[in-house]
């Protein structure tokens, strides 16, 4: 019976899975300014996300193997902590992809691409260290330990380190119309990075209460370049003009002014429909967990192959 | 122009292409956990073997008379023998 809810489960999952990617191509409305490029996130967000709750489990496993000494749960820390390699290299491959289409080049050292890559180093030395080490008790017992310290760097590699950088492409603020993004502060003459384009602030001009700024915007790829000129009104504390990025329907807003500075908090309005943004969401949460399940089930397999191979090399006297 | 890659054409083309490799990669799962199910279901059918045998040795100083002077471990009947593939040089004393 248990064996049967499992086959329909995991079938489930199949056409789960092929329904988000129905979703993900035909369904869902295109990114406005990134085209067919910005359905890339359907994948990629969610591959980060189990990534992470993959080296969690790994961690967790670990954690339970020092303290019983039970090899089942280093097969199981050892397999989560493979899908959660796998789950990363899926990451950094689509976002690489997205590089490509709207930076125009798969690698660049953003901040973003180059803490995710630390972060497969540290996993690939867990996996060197196993390989390493040929007493068995002596490499689970390391390798626990090593991932427990290895899990310790994943939030800060995942979520703070990218979003301390000053300047980064990865395009937070764009691509989630309503996040609370905080925008750029940005001084007369300097540079900044708004989401994937590169802000300047030409001049800053006070006339009464309203003040009128040129910004000058560089596209993503530095494909071109456009001044727009967003102005505020002082005394009620708003925007007033929001001009639109060329190509796209993004506005360009701002958000707060320092005259004694001469400086601006630049950000991105996103105009998006309620209803694509609801078809946009619903994808990317079903996505989000057929990637768990999938996780789960690949999860389960390697750490019932670890098993098995454990119990034929005690079997065959290979380990002592 | 390649049909496949015009606009419009190209995002289904796309779309079959991902709905391949999934296909690809769930029959390969399907096949590696049945794998996995039957391997763990013949291991717990299957005895386990017995315990390997201690290797042992026996010691047994002969005089020319054949008196025995001194029995070591193991089965008396085949003293004269040294069994055991782990049995060092050194305690094989005849």
């Amino acid at each position: 019976m248990a064996l049967r809810v499992s086959q329909i489960a995991k079938l489930l999952l199949g056409l789960w899975m092929a329904g988000v990617l129905v979703a993900m191509f035909a369904i869902i409305p295109q990114y406005e300014g990134l085209g067919n490029a910005g359905r890339i996130i359907i994948m990629h967000v969610p591959t980060a996300w189990v990534s992470v709750l993959a080296f969690g489990a790994s961690a967790v496993f670990s954690g339970l193997y020092l303290w019983r000494h039970r090899p089942a749960d280093d097969d199981r820390a050892v397999a989560a902590a493979e899908c959660g390699f796998l789950f990363t290299v899926l990451a950094t491959v689509t976002g690489a992809i997205f590089s490509q289409v709207v930076w125009g080049i798969y690698w660049n050292w953003d901040p973003r691409q180059t803490s995710i890559f630390v972060l497969l180093l540290i996993y690939a030395g867990l996996f060197a260290l196993r390989a390493a080490l040929e007493d068995i008790n002596q490499r689970r017992q390391l390798s626990a330990v090593f991932s427990l310290f290895a899990f310790v760097t994943v939030p800060f590699l995942i979520f703070i380190a990218p979003r301390m950088a000053e300047s980064t492409l990865h395009p937070n603020c764009a691509f989630l119309p309503g996040s609370d993004c905080a925008g750029v502060l940005i001084e007369e003459g300097k540079l900044n990075l708004l989401g994937d384009r590169v802000v300047q602030l030409v001049s800053v001009e006070q006339q009464g209460d309203t003040v009128t700024t040129q910004v000058l915007v560089r596209e993503p790829g530095m494909q071109g370049e456009t001044i727009l000129m967003p102005s505020y009104n002082l005394s009620e504390a708003a925007a007033v003009e929001m001009p639109t990025f060329p190509g796209i329907t993004y506005r360009l807003k701002i958000e707060d002014v320092d005259m004694n500075a001469r400086s601006v908090r630049l950000n991105i309005e996103a105009p998006v429909t309620e209803t694509s943004d609801a078809r946009t969401r619903l994808t990317l949460l079903a996505s989000t967990l057929g990637f768990t399940a999938l996780f789960v089930w690949m999860f389960r397999i390697r750490s019932t192959l670890l098993g098995v191979q454990w119990q034929l090399d005690q079997r065959k006297g290979a380990v002592v | 122009m390649n049909i496949a890659l015009e606009a419009g054409v190209a995002i289904y083309v796309a779309l079959a292409v991902a709905l391949t490799v999934w296909i690809g990669v769930f029959m390969y799962l399907w096949k590696l956990d049945a794998q996995a199910r039957a391997l763990q279901q013949q291991l717990r059918q299957q005895p386990e073997p017995e315990q390997r045998p201690t290797p042992t040795a026996s010691l047994r100083a002969q005089r020319p008379d054949d008196t025995p002077v001194v029995s070591g471990m193991g089965n008396r009947s085949r003293a004269n023998t040294i069994r055991g593939r782990h049995t060092r040089a050194g305690n094989a004393c005849t």
